[in-house]
């Protein structure tokens, strides 16, 4: 296990620097100048895109800027803005913090969304609550993000507050102040609408995942037999059916907390929400180098451990996959 | 039944949690004169800068002209006025400016506001390592080339008295315009303090010290969902700002911060496009008035075939076959009003009569085209109109298109990448009608001409590189002649020179603001820039 875990560590860590590594590259061959971009519709003297240059280290050639940048890196300091000349250190904690706490509430709504309609579409299948997850699973995955976000907004906020039915309108800030860094203290009403359309998404597909999954250990001959002896119903449906069926759940939701971070960038953009994700498409869309590097190295860092610890988990839940001794 | 159960008292504790649990905004005691929750300023992202030697935006200069005085300002209707100068004269012929810095001013942090601390701030905006993307409006100012080719550290051309308290500015040569440039939050002054604080400092909000009406609160974040916050500054020793506190939220999505507003979370907005009228007839149109700032189209001089003096009717014709009325009302609404010339209402003096007017003339286009095949031309290809994507200048091509085609003139979209690459490629020559727009950095009728069609500016923002010894003949002259109405004179003569003889650019619309605001917000004025007076804004209860 020792070894296994050395091996996969390392890895990891090649995967990171290979990613990194790349997107660097990319950053060069991509068209454009980020100098240029800062000047806009305005035109910038050579005199002031010389010093632009000089200001972020551009006029050195590629191998020189790739070796600052692990040396910066290796210090921890991520460098900073070329749009706005803020830190990426502080771009980073603040990102992290939010997009932490948005991952957090819509990954729990995710996953007792998904663990309940799957298991109630699973538990009743054919029925109209199972029809109902079947077309509203369709429906959520079919509808872009901010379409959803905007959509919830206007429901939950402009109607609301046209109607002065403040107890409904769920559309204020994202809480400033929190308890033990993940409980609003505070506009708790903040939280709702991006945790819901963060979550949706994903908890459409999670659900019907294990809804499908449940449905072909039902069929098991084992519980048939279990059926038989007259256990009841319940302990059928938790202790068996969901234990058996919930392997694939777990690596769809590692994949999905992934992937999340691409719902998050919509998200966070909706609900202007300083998190990591829209902070890289927008530094992308800008060629805002040392933003898409330094934030790129944590979200490559966090896609990296999930799949290991999803790896990992797999032994933990079911025996049968555990590694031992002697195994490679 | 129990999942119902559950269900039921998840519900009645949500509706009742809704209900009964006072938010944190809700409990705070508002401060006298009220919290001003601007959700408009910062509505389409994150600002670049506030610190007024750094920001080229007018989102981050809206904020830096609240915590910075410069020597001279503009008023709500356009005109020139004192701010931390008395008074200013000019002893040579517009070629070397003396400014009187009133006495008492002080910073936030109490520190006397001299007339060192301006020479503080330019220098420090013009030092290579500030890397100022505002640094050219010193390009006039003596000694500001010796620090570009860093053969200087000190503008030679300012002389700093803190006895006398006068700062003397040579030009490079004559320039009446000069206090209106002076009015630019790239003059403003800077403590003694921020010469050691680095240039981060508008990050470590106590640092970024000014001399204006409204100092940060705290420390700013520059990433959407952040927000910059101001309050009155107590040392402020003109008329204190009415609001107790302005909160700048920073978005990232247009729409998404207008449903904001209108779920009651500020009193401003800006207005998303295509929306312009539901917002007038819900909110009033005083938000939605014009700036001084145009878009219009480049005919690029050197290509062969809309270029050069041989080629002059055919721009005529297109300039005639647009409809700027269909372009106004299609694309905004009639937010943006329809302008035949480079100089938008606004400008002192300003006259008019300059170009072809603002409505359609297809039998003058048409007789132009006539005359100019008559000649021995002719289209061999559609003539292109070039333009950077991402926003709706697609949409305006495509009018146009449909314009030319009444006259028959062939013609396509030329769209090229939003990658930022647009412009540079422009400068180079590389459009055909050259899509382009200008928002003015002072209330000039120079800021519009010598930019955008002097032959200096070829490279820069001459979009059209046009190259005319009459028109920069006139426009030098302009600029050293003192008396303001002469020297409009022959601003307006250049710019006919420009726009009906030569026809070198095509002006579509006018720009215009695109906020609204709550009904609570009162005394609000917007300057012809497009700023906010915030100072003088006051809440109805």
């Amino acid at each position: 296990m020792g070894t296994y875990l050395v091996k996969r560590l390392l890895l990891t860590l090649f995967v990171v620097w290979a990613s990194l590594t790349l997107m660097f590259i990319l950053f060069f061959i991509m068209p454009g100048d980020p100098v240029e971009l800062k000047g806009g519709e305005k035109a910038l003297s050579e005199s002031v895109k010389n010093n632009i240059r000089e200001k972020y280290g551009l006029d050195d050639s590629v191998p020189v800027q790739y070796a600052k940048y692990w040396g910066r890196l290796a210090t921890f300091d991520l460098g900073d803005s070329y749009r706005n000349d803020e830190s990426v250190n502080k771009t980073l904690s603040q990102g992290i913090k939010t997009s932490g706490r948005l991952l957090l509430w819509g990954g729990l709504v995710q996953v007792f969304g998904g663990l309940t309609l799957g298991f109630i579409a699973a538990a009743r299948q054919y029925s109209l609550v199972d029809k109902f997850t079947t077309v509203l699973s369709v429906a959520l995955q079919a509808v872009p993000v901010f379409v959803s976000g905007l959509l919830a907004q206007f429901t939950f906020g402009v109607v609301p507050f046209k109607n002065n039915w403040g107890w409904l309108n769920f559309n204020v800030r994202w809480p400033e102040n929190w308890y033990l860094g993940v409980i609003p203290n505070g506009n708790w009403k903040g939280i709702v609408l991006p945790a819901v359309v963060i979550a949706v998404v994903e908890m459409a597909y999670l659900a019907r995942l294990l809804r499908s999954s449940m449905l072909d250990v039902l069929r098991a001959d084992y519980l048939r037999t279990a059926s038989a002896k007259g256990l009841p119903r319940r302990k059928i449906l938790i202790k068996h059916a969901l234990r058996n069926a919930i392997i694939p759940f777990i690596t769809a939701l590692g994949l999905t907390l992934v992937s999340i971070f691409g719902i998050a960038v919509q998200t966070e953009s909706v609900f202007s929400l300083p998190g990591l994700g829209s902070k890289i498409a927008e530094a992308a869309i800008g060629q805002d180098a040392p933003v898409v590097l330094g934030l790129s190295t944590v979200v490559i860092l966090f896609a990296a451990l999930m799949t290991l610890l999803v790896d990992l988990s797999y032994g933990l839940i079911d025996p049968r996959i555990r590694i031992t001794k002697g195994q490679k | 039944m129990r999942t119902r159960h559950s269900l039921a008292i998840g519900v009645t504790a949500l509706a009742v949690l809704a209900g009964v649990v006072p938010t944190a905004t809700a409990a705070t005691k508002k401060p006298t004169g009220g919290v001003f929750v601007d959700l408009a300023n910062f509505a389409a992202g994150e600002p670049d800068h506030i610190d007024p030697g750094l920001t080229s935006t007018l989102t981050g200069a809206q904020v830096a002209i609240l915590m910075y005085d410069g020597l001279t300002d503009t008023d709500a209707s356009g005109t020139l006025v004192p701010a931390s100068a008395s008074k200013w004269t000019t002893i040579d012929a517009g070629k070397t400016w003396v400014f009187t810095v009133k006495k008492g001013l002080k910073f936030s942090n109490g520190e006397p506001v001299l007339p060192s601390s301006f020479k503080r701030g330019w220098e420090r905006a013009v030092a290579p390592a500030t890397a100022s993307e505002v640094a050219y409006h010193f390009d006039l100012v003596q000694g500001k080339k010796a620090i570009d080719d860093k053969t200087a550290t000190t503008l030679s051309g300012v002389v700093a008295d803190d006895k006398k308290m006068t700062i003397t500015v040579t030009l490079t040569i004559p320039f009446s315009g000069f206090p209106a440039v002076a009015s630019h939050p790239v003059y403003s002054p800077v403590p003694k303090s921020i010469a050691t604080a680095g240039l981060k400092v508008e990050e470590e909000g106590t640092k970024l010290i000014g001399n204006g009406p409204y100092m940060l609160k705290e420390q700013i974040s520059k990433t959407a969902g952040g927000s910059v916050k101001l309050v009155r500054n107590p040392k402020y020793a003109g008329k204190k700002g009415t609001l107790a506190e302005i909160d700048f939220l920073i978005s990232k999505d247009t729409t998404a911060a207008y449903q904001a507003f209108q779920s009651g979370q500020g009193l401003n907005a800006a207005v998303p496009a295509g929306q312009f009228k539901a917002a007038a007839a819900q909110y009033g149109e005083q938000g939605l008035g014009p700036v001084i700032g145009l878009d219009y189209w480049a005919f690029n001089q050197n290509d062969p075939v809309v270029g050069g003096p041989k080629n002059v009717l055919l721009r005529k014709a297109i300039i005639k076959a647009a409809d700027r009325s269909q372009v106004s009302e299609l694309i905004y609404q009639g937010q943006r009003k329809p302008i035949d010339q480079m100089v938008p209402p606004g400008i002192p003096n300003r006259a008019t009569g300059v170009g072809f007017g603002t409505g359609r003339d297809l039998a003058g286009a048409k007789a132009d085209f006539a005359a100019w095949q008559a000649a021995g031309n002719k289209l061999d290809a559609p003539l292109r109109l070039s333009y950077n994507e991402g926003a709706v200048w697609d949409k305006v091509a495509n009018i146009l298109v449909a314009n030319l085609k009444d006259v028959g003139i062939d013609a396509k979209l030329d769209p090229f990448p939003a990658d930022g690459t647009y412009f540079t490629k422009m400068r180079k020559g590389e459009g055909q009608i050259v899509r382009a727009g200008w928002f003015a950095d002072y209330v000039l009728y120079d800021n519009f001409l010598y930019p955008l069609l002097h032959s200096a500016s070829i490279g820069g923002d001459n979009l059209a590189l046009y190259n005319s010894p009459k028109f920069d003949a006139l426009v030098n002259q302009a600029r050293g002649t003192a008396d303001p109405k002469a020297s409009a004179a022959l601003y307006a003569q250049a710019e006919k020179v420009a726009v009906q003889e030569d026809a070198v650019v095509m002006p579509i619309t006018v720009r215009a603001n695109n906020f609204v605001f709550s009904p609570k917000v009162q005394n609000l004025t917007i300057t012809p820039l497009g700023f906010i007076l915030y100072q003088n804004i006051t809440l109805a209860p």
